[in-house]
């Protein structure tokens, strides 16, 4: 564990880092729900996204921050043994100027994404040009960068809650 | 058929897991991985909640739900596909739906696992939960295709999803993300 990161229970943590895709629930203000899969990296106390800016996700995060965030680790031998963590909080698009006041921060979020997803990165750095506009990795052109804050977390162990240990707010 | 409508088709019957957004009462959305079956005949997914489950009580609140099935793809982002469906979610209580069968094609979808029945002890503690479908949203890649063809419902009159009422699947280019 980073020394900044918070004192999250080890298999929060182990789900945080180590999971691959994690799924994106909004809302909009009239309580329609949407859940979509997307790539991610923890920082701290917050998971980072990139998502496209024509996506319905950042119409209704701009509607309404309150999100979940579920990340699982799937056990294709045994469907009961799987290991997930929901996280609520609060979504954040970055602006320009947010960039600019976290520039730090920013660039460590590109390098985790560059250093999680190596083989997407690979992709996108070959073939990106090829892909329509709001499919590429441009940040601000085509994706914008949003943070959730986490506010709580469940932890689910063979599709069941288990209440771990609350970490520091 | 389309391609996207045959993979939508296979992806709702044969994966394993979806997952299900609910919002409460203060429009906090609410996100869970479960088992599912889904009817191709009726456009319609059924569930088994746990009766006291938080999203059992937030679809009693806000019946308007989503859920997502997808297969991953940790090498090629256009290799990932998925379905995501928004629907409007109930505990049934439609005589027309045998319960006991419900359990059966359950049992048979999902069998045993090394930790026993897909029931498991808490059989009686379930509800089953019925989502009649308004809008199936499919990707494959930077894709997004709106309301497959194979929906029976969607295609009815009067049904909710009015671009599959046009004829063919519709294609939005770069529309995922």
């Amino acid at each position: 564990m980073r020394r900044e990161d918070p004192d999250f229970p080890a298999e929060v943590n182990w789900l945080l880092e180590e999971g691959y895709f994690g799924y994106l629930g909004t809302s909009d203000a009239q309580g329609n729900p949407q859940v979509t899969p997307v790539i991610f990296v923890r920082e701290g106390n917050s998971v980072f996204l990139t998502i496209s800016k024509v996506s319905k996700k950042v119409t209704n995060i701009r509607q309404n921050g309150r999100v979940a965030f579920l990340i699982d680790i799937r056990d294709p031998g045994d469907l009961a043994n799987n290991r997930a963590v929901l996280i609520e909080g609060k979504a954040k698009i970055y602006g320009i100027f947010d960039l600019l006041n976290n520039l730090g921060r920013a660039l460590r979020v590109r390098a985790l994404l560059l250093k999680k997803y190596p083989k997407y990165a690979a992709f996108y750095a070959t073939k990106g040009s090829l892909l329509p506009k709001p499919w590429r990795a441009t940040l601000f052109i085509s994706r914008l960068l949003v943070e959730v804050k986490i506010r709580r977390f469940s932890y689910m162990r063979e599709a069941k809650p288990v209440y771990l240990e609350r970490h520091a707010e | 058929m389309s391609q996207a409508s045959a993979f939508a088709k296979r992806v709702l019957t044969e994966s394993a897991f979806a997952y299900f957004c609910t919002t409460n009462m203060r429009n906090d959305p609410h996100v869970v991985p479960v088992f599912f079956l889904f009817d191709l005949t009726r456009c319609h997914a059924y569930f088994l909640f746990s009766r006291d489950s938080k999203k059992v009580r937030n679809l009693r609140l806000h019946p308007n739900v989503s859920f997502s099935v997808d297969v991953r793809d940790h090498v090629n982002p256009l290799g990932n596909k998925g379905v995501m469906i928004q629907g409007r979610a109930g505990e049934t209580d439609d005589p027309a739906v045998d319960m006991e069968r419900v359990k059966q094609l359950f049992e048979e979808k999902y069998g045993w696992s090394r930790s026993g029945s897909f029931f498991r002890d808490d059989h009686d503690e379930r509800v089953l939960v019925d989502v009649s479908v308004r809008k199936i949203s499919c990707w494959q890649g930077p894709t997004f295709i709106s309301c497959p063809r194979f929906c029976i419902a969607s295609r009815r009159r009067g049904g909710v999803c009015a671009s599959s009422l046009a004829g063919e699947d519709h294609e939005i280019r770069g529309s995922s993300g």
